[in-house]
Order: C-alpha cells, then sequence, then structure tokens
C-alpha cells in the first residue's frame, strides 16, 4: 500500500511515509546495517523529529525580581531587551501573566493559561498535548515560538516543537510567564522567529516559595507537586518535584491516528509526566553570584506530528539538563557567563503494530557571556557572544536502520541598544548575527539527493528589532517597533535519514536536506496602551503585519533516485514560498478596589499564503481568525471566584488521512471555564475548577474532541 | 467703539490676569517639593535593598526635619508614622530617629536619611555624604542638584531619579540591575 500523495503543488509533490504494518525497512547495505532487524515502521514514526535554534541569551536568576516588581509596583521584566525593564515601558508587544493570573485561571497547566493572552492561539490535540501559535500563525509541533525556563530553552530542536506535557516547571512555582508576540531572534536567537514565552520561576537567591498541592479530578487526572527552599545570607537552594497521571480522552479518533493495535484499540496511551528540579544560587561576595541548575523530567503524550502532517500519535520525551553560570556586577556593569546542556530522548509510536516506533537523541549545549552596562545616563548596551552546539541521532530500540548524526555548531553575537532620547521618547535596537555549520557525522545513503557534501554547509544569519516607543504622559504608552526573526530548519528537515520499502519492493528514500533556507520572519507592529485610573484600567491596542519567506513544508517528494539498483522515490523537506498576514487586538483590563476584576479583549489575524504553503501548509487556515475573550473575576475576604468565556470562529487545519491529504473543518466554539477557591487557616486553599465546562465534548481543533474537566485541588503555602 | 474696545479689552486683560496666575500657581505647586507620601517611605526603603554591599539588620534612619516648619515637622510625623516602631523590608529593618536639620551631628549612626521640605538640602548633603548615608527625598530637583543620593515620586507610576555625584560623594554604590531601571543623573 503507497501512501503517496501527489497533489496540488506543481513542482513538489508531498509524501507520506510507509505507515507500520505495510513497511518493512529495507536490507541495509552496510555491516551495521546488515545486522539490523526488519521492524514495521509506524507512519509517524518514520519521520520523526527535527530542531533549530542558537541563541538565547543565558539569563540565571540574578535579578531580584520580587524586589523590584515591589518596588515599581508593576512586574519587571528582561524579555523584551536583554536588560532589566519595566513591563509598562518595555519596547515590545508583551503580556506578563502574574503568579495570581495564574492561580485564578484554575489550571495545572501553563497552556490553558496562556489561553487568555489575545494574539496566542492555543491548538489542544490531548489531553497534555498542546501547541501555541501566534499572530494567526499555528501547526501541529509549533516551530515559530521559543520557549523558556528561567532563560533555558526547554523548546525541542528535533521537531523544532515544544512539548509542553514535559517541563519541569511547578506551576505553583511560576512568578510569571512572559510573552513577547513579534520577531525576537535579535535577543533569543532563531525560533523566536515570530515570539517567545519566558517563563520565569521563583529565585532560589530571593525569593521564599514553599508550596504543596494536589489535585484530583476527571479523566482521573491526579497530580502532585511541591516546591522547597532553602535560604540564607549564603545564597539559596530549590527543590521542585512533582507529576501527572490521567486517561486521554475518550474521544472517537479516526483509524489513522494513534498506535492503534488490537492490545491497544484506542491508540493512545495514559498521559503521564514527571519531573524534578534543583537549583542552588551562591553569594560568592556582594557582587559575585554563581547558580547552578539540574532538572530531569519524562513524559507520555498522545500529540499531533506535523512532519507526518498532522497524524496522531504517542510521544515519549525524557529530558535531562545542567546548568551553571556566574553574574559579577562589577565597574564593568553586570558581566554574566554560563551554559548548559540538554540532552532529550523522543520515542513515538504512531498508527501500527504498538513496537517502537522511531525516535531521537538530540543534545544542545550552549555557552554564553554577555555584558550589560550603563553609558552615561542614556544609554543601555548589551553586549553577547554565544556558542551554540546541538546534534541529532535516530535510534530505534533494537535496529539502526539508518545512522546519521548531524552537527551543528553555531557562533553568535549580539548587541543591544537602548537610548534614553528624552523624557518622553526612548529607542531600542538589537541586532544578532548568526555564523552556522554542520556536518554529517552518521552513517546515511549515499546515492540519494543529498551526500556528505551537501552537510558541509554554512549559513549566516542577521536577525533585528528596533523600536521607538513615546510616553507623552505617564498614562500613555506608544510603540512603533520593527523585528527580522530568523527560524533554522529543524534537525529532522536537517538530518533525517531512511530507506524503507513497501509491500512490492517499492522503495521510499527519506531525507534530510542540509540545503534549506532559514525561513526569514518579519514584522512591523504599533501599539498603544493607556491606563484609564478613573476606570481602574489599562486599554490597550495593536496593530501588526507580519511576512515569511522560506518557509518550510516538511517531506516533500523530489526526483527519482537508484538505490541498490532499484528506483525510489525521494521525498526531503524544502522551502515551499512565502506568506503574510495582518490583524489586531484591543483590551480592556483592570481591577476595582472592591475586588471585582475584568480581562476583555478581541483579536484579529488574517493569513495569506504562497500557493505552495497553502498547500502543504495552509497557515491561512489553522488559526481562527477571530478571538473574543471575557475574563471576570471577583474577590472577598478568604473567597475568590473567576470565570473566562472565549469564543474562536471555524478552522480548517490540513490533515493526512491514509490516502489523501485535506481540510478539516473545525466549526467556531465558545469554552466556558471557571475557578472558585477559598483560604484558610492562612496558608491553605482550596478550589474547585473547570474548563470546557459549557458541554461534555467540544471539537476544538482538526484533532480528537477535548471533554469536560472538572478537578479539586489542595495547595499549602509555607 | 471706543466704548466697546474698553468694554471688551479689561475682560481680556482680567482673562490673561487670570490664566496667568492659574499658571503660576500650577507651576509654584509644582516646583514646590511634593510631600514625603508613606508609599515613597516604602518605596526608599526598598531601594536600600538594591545598595552594594547590601544593608542587613537593623538600621537607623534618619528623618531630617526643619524645627520651627510647621509642614516639615509634620511631614517628619508622617515619616516616622510610616516607619513605625521598625520597617521591616526582607533581611533590613529601619527604625526612625527625628534629626533636626539644625543638629545634624544627630546624623551619627544613621544609614539612610529621609528628608522633609523646607530644609536646606545644602547644608544637610555634606554631612549625610561625610557619613555615607543615603539620603532621600521626595523633591526630583534634589538629586538632579546632586544634593540627595535618591529622589522618589510616586503619583500615578513610581518614579526614582539616582543621583551620581551624591553616590559618589557618598560613596555609596547601586546594583547594575537596579540602575537600568531608574532616571540616573
Amino acid at each position: 500500500m503507497m501512501n503517496l500523495l501527489s497533489s496540488a503543488g506543481p513542482a513538489v509533490a508531498m509524501s507520506r511515509l510507509p505507515r507500520a504494518g505495510s513497511a518493512k525497512i529495507r536490507e541495509s547495505r552496510t555491516a551495521a546495517r546488515k545486522k539490523a532487524k526488519a521492524f514495521s515502521l509506524s507512519l509517524g514514526s518514520i519521520l520523526a523529529v527535527s530542531a533549530t535554534l542558537f541563541a538565547q541569551p543565558v539569563r540565571a536568576q540574578s535579578m531580584n525580581y520580587g524586589a523590584l516588581e515591589s518596588l515599581f509596583g508593576e512586574p519587571v521584566t528582561t524579555a523584551a531587551t536583554g536588560t532589566p525593564q519595566r513591563a509598562s515601558e518595555a519596547p515590545a508587544n508583551m503580556t506578563i501573566i502574574t503568579a495570581d493570573d495564574i492561580r485564578r485561571s484554575g489550571s495545572r497547566n501553563i497552556p490553558e493559561i496562556l489561553s487568555r493572552v489575545p494574539g496566542l492561539d492555543v491548538m489542544r490535540s490531548g489531553l497534555s498535548a498542546y501547541d501555541i501559535g501566534v499572530r494567526g500563525y499555528q501547526q501541529a509541533t509549533q516551530p515559530r515560538m521559543l520557549v523558556l525556563i528561567d532563560g533555558r530553552q526547554v523548546f525541542l530542536d528535533d521537531y523544532s516543537r515544544t512539548d509542553w506535557s514535559n517541563l519541569p516547571v511547578n506551576i505553583d512555582d511560576i512568578r510569571q510567564i512572559e510573552v513577547v508576540k513579534g520577531a525576537s531572534s535579535a535577543l533569543f536567537g532563531s525560533n523566536a522567529a515570530s515570539g517567545v514565552i519566558n517563563i520565569v520561576t521563583y529565585s532560589a537567591a530571593y525569593d521564599n516559595n514553599i508550596v504543596v498541592n494536589t489535585t484530583l479530578g476527571t479523566q482521573h487526572q491526579r497530580t502532585a507537586d511541591a516546591t522547597v527552599m532553602l535560604r540564607g545570607a549564603w545564597g539559596g537552594l530549590k527543590l521542585s518535584a512533582g507529576g501527572l497521571d490521567a486517561h486521554e480522552f475518550d474521544t472517537p479518533r479516526p483509524l489513522f491516528d494513534g498506535n492503534i493495535t488490537p492490545e491497544n484499540p484506542a491508540g493512545t496511551e495514559p498521559p503521564k509526566h514527571r519531573y524534578i528540579a534543583a537549583s542552588s544560587d551562591l553569594a560568592i561576595s556582594d557582587t559575585l553570584r554563581a547558580s547552578a541548575e539540574l532538572t530531569h523530567t519524562r513524559s507520555v503524550s498522545n500529540f499531533a506530528d506535523n512532519t507526518d502532517f498532522n497524524v496522531m500519535g504517542v510521544q515519549h520525551d525524557k529530558s535531562y539538563s545542567a546548568r551553571a553560570g556566574l553574574n559579577w556586577d562589577g565597574p564593568l556593569g553586570a558581566i554574566s557567563a554560563g551554559g548548559y546542556l540538554n540532552h532529550t530522548f523522543v520515542t513515538i509510536l504512531e498508527t501500527g503494530t504498538g513496537e517502537v516506533g522511531f525516535g531521537t537523541k538530540i543534545n544542545l549545549l550552549v555557552g554564553q557571556i554577555q555584558d550589560q552596562f550603563k553609558l552615561g545616563s542614556s544609554h543601555i548596551i548589551r553586549l553577547g557572544i554565544e556558542y551554540r552546539y546541538r546534534d541529532y541521532k535516530q535510534y530505534n530500540d533494537e535496529t539502526i536502520i539508518q545512522n546519521p548524526h548531524l552537527v551543528q555548531n553555531f557562533v553568535s553575537f549580539s548587541g543591544t541598544w537602548l537610548w534614553q532620547v528624552g523624557d518622553k521618547i526612548a529607542l531600542a535596537n538589537a541586532i544578532r548575527f548568526d555564523h552556522q555549520t554542520m556536518r554529517q557525522a552518521g552513517d546515511i545513503n549515499t546515492t540519494g539527493v543529498f551526500g556528505y557534501s551537501d552537510y558541509k554547509n554554512k549559513n549566516d544569519v542577521i536577525s533585528a528589532n528596533s523600536a521607538l516607543v513615546y510616553n507623552p504622559t505617564s498614562l500613555d504608552h506608544f510603540r512603533l517597533s520593527y523585528g527580522r526573526g530568523v527560524m533554522l530548519p529543524s534537525l529532522i528537515q536537517n538530518g533525517y535519514s531512511q530507506i524503507s520499502s513497501f509491500i512490492g519492493g517499492f522503495l521510499i528514500d527519506a531525507e534530510g536536506n542540509p540545503r534549506l533556507k532559514p525561513t526569514i520572519v518579519q514584522d512591523l507592529s504599533a501599539d498603544y496602551n493607556r491606563r484609564i485610573d478613573t476606570l481602574f484600567s489599562t486599554v490597550g491596542t495593536s496593530l501588526f503585519y507580519e511576512w515569511s519567506r522560506n518557509i518550510t513544508a516538511p517531506f516533500l517528494n523530489g526526483p527519482d533516485v537508484i538505490i541498490d539498483g532499484l528506483p525510489a522515490l525521494s521525498n526531503y523537506a524544502q522551502n515551499v514560498g512565502g506568506s503574510h498576514g495582518w490583524g489586531g487586538e484591543v483590551q480592556i483590563k483592570g481591577q476595582h478596589p472592591s475586588g471585582l476584576r475584568w480581562d476583555a479583549s478581541y483579536s484579529y489575524a488574517r493569513v495569506t499564503d504562497g500557493s505552495d504553503v497553502k498547500a502543504f501548509i495552509n497557515y491561512q487556515n489553522s488559526a481562527p481568525r477571530h478571538h473574543l475573550r471575557l475574563l471576570l473575576g471577583y474577590s472577598k475576604g478568604p473567597w475568590e471566584f473567576d470565570g473566562a468565556v472565549h469564543y474562536v470562529t471555524s478552522t480548517g487545519m490540513l490533515r493526512n488521512s491514509y490516502f489523501s491529504m485535506m481540510p478539516v473543518h473545525t466549526p467556531g466554539y465558545a469554552s466556558l471555564s471557571g475557578r472558585v477557591g477559598y483560604t484558610f487557616a492562612d496558608r491553605f486553599s482550596v478550589a474547585l475548577s473547570g474548563t470546557n465546562l459549557s458541554q461534555r465534548v467540544t471539537q476544538v481543533s482538526a484533532f480528537p474532541a477535548v471533554e469536560r474537566q472538572i478537578s479539586i485541588s489542595l495547595t499549602g503555602k509555607f | 467703539m471706543s466704548i466697546v474696545k474698553g468694554m471688551i479689552l479689561p475682560r481680556i486683560r482680567f482673562r490673561w490676569l487670570y490664566a496667568g496666575s492659574v499658571l503660576a500657581g500650577a507651576t509654584m505647586a509644582q516646583l514646590a517639593p511634593a510631600q514625603m507620601t508613606p508609599n515613597n517611605v516604602l518605596a526608599g526603603a526598598r531601594v536600600l535593598s538594591f545598595l552594594q554591599p547590601a544593608l542587613s539588620g537593623s538600621i537607623t534612619a534618619a528623618i531630617v526635619y526643619q524645627p520651627g516648619d510647621a509642614g516639615s515637622e509634620a511631614e517628619a510625623r508622617a515619616i516616622e508614622h510610616a516607619l513605625g516602631g521598625g520597617l521591616v523590608i526582607g533581611s533590613l529593618t529601619l527604625r526612625p530617629k527625628r534629626v533636626s536639620a539644625d543638629a545634624l551631628g544627630a546624623f551619627a549612626g544613621a544609614k539612610v536619611a529621609f528628608l522633609t521640605r523646607a530644609i536646606n538640602s545644602r547644608l544637610v548633603a555634606p554631612a549625610a555624604a561625610q557619613r555615607s548615608i543615603v539620603t532621600i527625598s521626595s523633591d526630583p530637583d534634589c538629586a538632579r542638584a546632586g544634593l540627595c543620593v535618591v529622589s522618589i515620586s510616586s503619583g500615578s507610576k513610581v518614579q526614582i531619579t539616582v543621583s551620581k555625584a551624591a553616590c559618589n560623594a557618598a560613596k555609596v554604590k547601586f546594583g547594575a540591575a537596579f540602575l537600568m531601571l531608574v532616571k540616573e543623573i
């Protein structure tokens, strides 16, 4: 059975790889491959993976966020420029979600909380599987939004995506979530092409957040999380651990979704998550601090695989990270030096026999030095140098079919210049230059389209940001900004390698494409915020225009090649053209001294794709054009009441079925969520929360429908 | 016509006079140093946590007032009230001590001084700097003139001004992250 789709595009045709049960691995030609046993391939497992990136500054928690927030009466962030700034003065379209917002949301997962941010599209494909798009650009395994925890990348370079079910963070230990919409590569490197989400946790050095939570809910949901801290004049230690067990939604899914077997007719596995994170901050002197962090996290989730054109699968992710840094506050400014290592194993099972499908190992090593200093009274400068190494290997539990080992090195130079032109005008500029080299250190087929020499490739890319800020009064904030972001191909797109045969001896040669060009995303934005004290509110409006070129589509058909004397159809990722979008947001958010609070917003995003982008990715129909959000809350004594309604219009995301690729119409819908919380004995609180409350089952995306969820949680703060 | 002119002109002049007096009043109000509010006191205390080396433990917070000036004395009482029996900010406790601008010898032992209106900052500044005291005022001109280390205004938005000259004179230093968030003159 062949699963090749040739459609639409005149020059390129997309292809799916053989499904498990119908495919056998071609006997390998090398000695290593000859030892390989034939095994069944699952569809998405064949393609899996990729990565991207190099870039964001290593920012250990050297800044006392809590003290600065108390002083200025508003959150402080470094996510907009790399230097500390008050949220209201940041020269970027930024939303900061505070710990209070997180608690009142009633949610125990970050994407549900982010779904309340205007301009973000949160797509759910399973109980714990999410993708977060921005400004109308949505796809499974979303590559445009870089995600960090305390400045460390948790975005995975395999597919270029974030596995939201596998973050090593206790949601009760989050101080704030910073969301920047618009290209931010000049500061954070590639994959911050359309924005960045930085999750800031409480600091071992400065905060005292000892918290324990347990939650029980529908879908057999059970969570337990705890954070403990030890702090003294010498510094601090923090330990967080926790996990989730649940059952996947029972909503029906097509036969081609999931790892459906006689033993596992649902084709899913129960979502699971375990994590542990330990960090320390030592005060070596008044001006010198050292920090370190170790994390481990593992998860099981049922997710949508973009490289297989959105077929559902099961993924087992396992990550380890280690980080160390030094921060020196001296006469040369604030100098920080540090680095981290991320090591991730991913195993993916898709439709098939239940055998282990496809797996990858990825490493990411980042080393960075930066200095921030003031020049005179009006200029703040940040200079940074970064080295980044990442590599990618494919594996299977028993058999190595092809043995690619893609190695990429990056050297980056970056700078930020903030100029306070006068009392009312400020100019912010950032630029970054990245030099990338790559090589193929593994064992790949050499008679396909790309050989070893193609991997000896270089890329030089430039990212930039510029913003003009005008504050005519202390209440008004105008901003005009431009951003140029870079999205490197994922490691799978660059480095995949596999030859497989279908029944009948027909060969498929799936390859990485080392010659892919980076996707360039540029945007223009005009924003205006005004605080209206008489309404106890802040009103914000934003308009944007964004355009992308060299968009990459995964695994399209290429020319026929000869492998071992047999004809084979090649397929590999290809640049398929451009896309542009525009839209805007309007929001009013406030809180009355009586305890009433509100947040109402409307956002619009319209994307227009080039013909091949539309045929193979279809951004223009993958995200709702209209979002309406209304959040209302009220606090009275120990009680907190919060509710939210979110209405979105219809979508038509492309999905692969066994034989064809077609848009799946998802009608517009409204979802209702809420929380009632009660605090007792000063340090304990109990809360009843729910999502998708208005109906038992809601179709929220092209993936299996989601169910109503209700949970009760108990939290203790000490 | 002249009668008409005669009737109109004085009105115009009156309006100009009126507008001028309002403007002058507003300007004078703007120029007059703002009073140190409880919020300013709290912000001032928090500013101390960004000093390098960091202050900790119990320290004396001088409240400098002008004897005989009712406004200054009232403001001193308000600051004293805001500090209470000892304002705790992190590991730091500020214990208030009223100091007359005529008796700056009483500064001894203080690490921080809140300056009230009506005092002569030019006289206070050298005495405070000599003892490495962080002087905090609600008058932006005080820091602008290099006479106070920190000026704080906390109207609709907290605004902090730090004087480099006053910092150098008092030999006090703030952390880089803090300085990037304030106006440094």
